[in-house]
């Protein structure tokens, strides 16, 4: 009898302990936090700048508003419209204590584990970009995928513009970076663990997708009553030396950086070609690259195979007959042959080897590589760059040679 | 399971800090000295099968050396206890619930650990035997998704910081696969000992390939420098993982890393308190129980005081300790039972 009692109030206890620890464990414990204590942050954006020699932080982030505050102000309107996001702003003389400042101004607790990404003003990259970024990889919150962004000017003007479409500022954003950036040549979708990896990178370069504001064309600005002037577009790349902004790459450098680094296959990224003095459109559905180093008498040099597939669609009266397309190929080959020198010679203006050639040199030749030391952007610099590029003209769309038109009565 | 369910987390971020790419080639140099540890551990088993290494230790180096040794061993199953709940702690205030204080996890963890060693050993290995299928399921469905965004040039170039750095990033890897010396307490226990090698290579074999891929795939995810900055690396690689809808995966890393620790423990703790009990022929382990309880909540906030101090420690410290009690001492018992053949024979 005595042996049963104790037996039962040993199992009593385990099973208390036990319970104890599901409902500690299970509430969250100490760090157990209500949906509505938080506030959603969304897209954050980091300046920064010197004022009288002191470092001066501006920490500005959307934030999605409570659905109940969303009908209040815009009564009856789709809850996704462009202000169901809420700016505000911090400065400080830290990164942490600006995100402190703008933390201040909300009753609720800023939650980053739906922030789609961050965009960094342009002073902030070229100055204080490594020690941002360390910042963001040390925080729990920080996604591998959340997108990264470098602003043409300040940041924070960015995130005023909101979006144009009728969503989410941060959801049309990271939209254009996760489907199109890519895709249609206009920029390059970077995520926060690729940015890092190549910051972090002893043989490379990192570039990161380029964000500006640009005026809205009357057609698409918004009311009188809330009149929208400017908008923001993402196109081009800012380029990274050392782990800081040193330039930009334009719209044809872009195109040129993925011929130069990407296998393309969701295009098509649309090519204006001209041949004999007619403007044609080769839209670029994929694409593949090789780069190879070549080291002799201790001279490195690459050599650049890049082969293309693509569309005619918009020929401008070109006749597409078989001839016609073999003559097409290589003036094709020679303009995207022009915008990879371009990019190249861009890259070695900048003294960035953004488009991975010397991690190729590393990856074939560590020898040679180690003997170059922290004088490989250098050597990249120096080094001959033979650029080959054949283009396929795969399809004329759903005609043949050429639509006939009437002719004009003589 | 006691090898991998820790290593998971920080063996990829531990060997590619040293040997970068090539860091993957660590954990199968750790593997095939685990196998050879294993061998060491089955032959000392095998000439006391129905002992275990606290008693053979004392008809090898008599009763006051052979409860030192003994001790020794409760001091090391302790501090990788200690560890275990440190990284337990961190991984969790680092990740999910920062401003609960460590005791609270600590205390939680170790009211199931006791629970499951007043239930005896066989509890904690039917525990394990539910676990280790849904935790290689896990694993593949992560390892699976991360296929595709892999890119294998982040291997290269082979062997770039040389052969020597290799070797030394596998020295913690080594640590953690020579913690199967815990089968020395435990060789009495099992019911087929002759199986124990066959198997326990098969579990070694199986255990080395599941983190080689661990680690490749993180590697090539993020590239060594990256992975190299991360103390929990795998943890990340869930985090990134994105198939179609299918995302936010890290729920399976925890689920992985509590089921896993929990087990850990409990052996540990288990082989702590027996230990302790036959030392000193005491009649009940009630007092030891909650002493070594006390011990484990109290001594991870103690002996650490960051995780940057725990880091410190595995890679600089802990090898060293770990070799001498999972490869010297066992080799060196092995080594004196050939000599003493004869005496011993009748303890077969």
């Amino acid at each position: 009898m005595n042996k049963l009692l104790k037996k039962l109030r040993f199992k009593n206890i385990g099973i208390f302990s036990i319970l104890l620890s599901l409902l500690l464990f299970c509430s969250g414990c100490w760090s157990n936090k209500e949906v509505e204590t938080l506030a959603f942050v969304t897209l954050s954006s980091y300046d920064y700048t010197q004022i009288n020699g002191q470092d001066v932080w501006t920490a500005a982030t959307l934030i999605l508003k409570p659905q109940g505050s969303q009908g209040q102000d815009e009564g009856k309107k789709s809850s996704l419209s462009g202000n169901a996001e809420q700016l505000v702003t911090g400065q400080g003389p830290t990164m942490q204590d600006a995100i402190r400042n703008y933390s201040a101004k909300l009753s609720t607790v800023p939650f980053y584990g739906y922030t789609t990404g961050t965009i960094i003003g342009e002073e902030a990259a070229k100055k204080k970009a490594p020690e941002m970024i360390e910042h963001r990889a040390r925080f729990p919150q920080t996604r591998p995928r959340d997108i990264f962004l470098v602003a043409k000017g300040e940041a924070k003007e960015i995130l005023k513009t909101r979006g144009t479409m009728n969503q989410l500022f941060s959801a049309e954003v990271s939209q254009f970076i996760d489907l199109k950036a890519t895709n249609t040549g206009k920029s390059y979708g970077m995520y926060f663990y690729k940015f890092v990896s190549w910051l972090t990178s002893n043989d490379r370069d990192a570039v990161l997708p380029q964000i500006k504001i640009i005026p809205l064309e009357s057609d698409n600005k918004e009311s009188e009553a809330n009149p929208k002037t400017e908008g923001s577009i993402i196109e081009g790349l800012g380029v990274f030396q050392a782990g800081h902004l040193v330039g930009w790459l334009d719209e044809e450098q872009t195109i040129g950086f993925l011929l130069l680094t990407q296998k393309i296959n969701k295009g098509p990224i649309s090519i204006p070609v001209q041949k004999d003095g007619t403007m044609f459109n080769y839209f670029l559905s994929s694409s593949t690259y090789k780069v190879k180093p070549v080291v002799s008498n201790e001279e490195i040099s690459y050599q650049v195979t890049i082969q293309t597939k693509g569309e005619i669609d918009e020929n401008n009266g070109l006749r597409l007959t078989k001839e016609d397309i073999e003559q097409l190929e290589p003036v094709i080959s020679e303009k995207l042959k022009k915008i990879a020198t371009a990019t190249v010679k861009q890259a070695k203006t900048y003294k960035a080897d953004f488009l991975g050639f010397s991690e190729k040199l590393h990856h074939k030749d560590p020898k040679t590589f180690h003997a170059l030391g922290s004088e490989w952007r250098e050597a990249f610099v120096n080094a001959q760059v033979e650029i080959n590029v054949k283009a396929k003209i795969i399809s004329t769309g759903r005609l043949k040679e050429e639509l006939e038109v009437n002719p004009p009565n003589e | 399971m006691i090898v991998i369910s820790t290593a998971i987390l920080l063996i990829p971020g531990i060997t590619a800090e040293k040997a970068a790419e090539s860091a993957w080639l660590s954990v199968l140099i750790a593997l095939a000295v685990g196998i050879v540890d294993l061998m060491l551990i089955y032959y000392l088993g095998r000439r006391f099968p129905k002992l275990t290494l606290s008693e053979y230790a004392e008809i090898l180096l008599g009763k006051t050396l052979g409860k030192v040794l003994t001790f020794g061993y409760v001091l090391f199953f302790l501090t990788i206890s200690v560890l275990v709940l440190r990284e337990f702690t961190d991984f969790l205030n680092m990740n999910l619930m920062p401003e609960t204080p460590p005791y609270v996890f600590q205390t939680g963890l170790m009211i199931v650990a006791a629970y499951a060693v007043v239930k005896g050993i066989e509890v904690i290995v039917r525990v394990n035997q539910f676990i280790l299928p849904l935790f290689i399921l896990s694993l593949a469905v992560l390892l699976a998704l991360a296929v595709r965004d892999m890119d294998l040039s982040n291997l290269q170039p082979f062997l770039d910081k040389g052969v020597l750095s290799v070797v030394d990033a596998s020295l913690v890897p080594i640590a953690w696969f020579g913690q199967i010396v815990v089968l020395v307490f435990l060789f009495p226990k099992v019911n087929q000992a002759e199986d124990i090698l066959r198997n326990g290579i098969f579990g070694i074999i199986a255990a080395g390939i599941l983190l080689t891929f661990i680690t490749v795939a993180t590697l090539t995810v993020f590239g060594p420098e990256y992975t190299g900055d991360m103390y929990f690396a795998f943890l990340y690689l869930a985090k990134y993982i994105k198939f179609v809808t299918i995302q936010r995966l890290e729920f399976l890393v925890i689920f992985i890393w509590v089921s896993g620790i929990v087990v850990k423990v409990a052996v540990m703790y288990y082989l702590e308190t027996m230990t302790l009990v036959r030392m000193f022929s005491l009649q009940s382990k009630k007092y030891v129980l909650l002493g070594l309880a006390l011990l484990n909540i109290i001594l991870p906030n103690l002996l650490f005081e960051s995780p940057v101090d725990v880091g410190h420690f595995l890679k600089n410290i802990w090898p060293s300790i770990a070799l001498t009690f999972e490869l010297l001492i066992p080799g060196l018992l092995l080594l004196l039972t050939v000599i003493k053949k004869k005496k011993v024979g009748r303890y077969h």
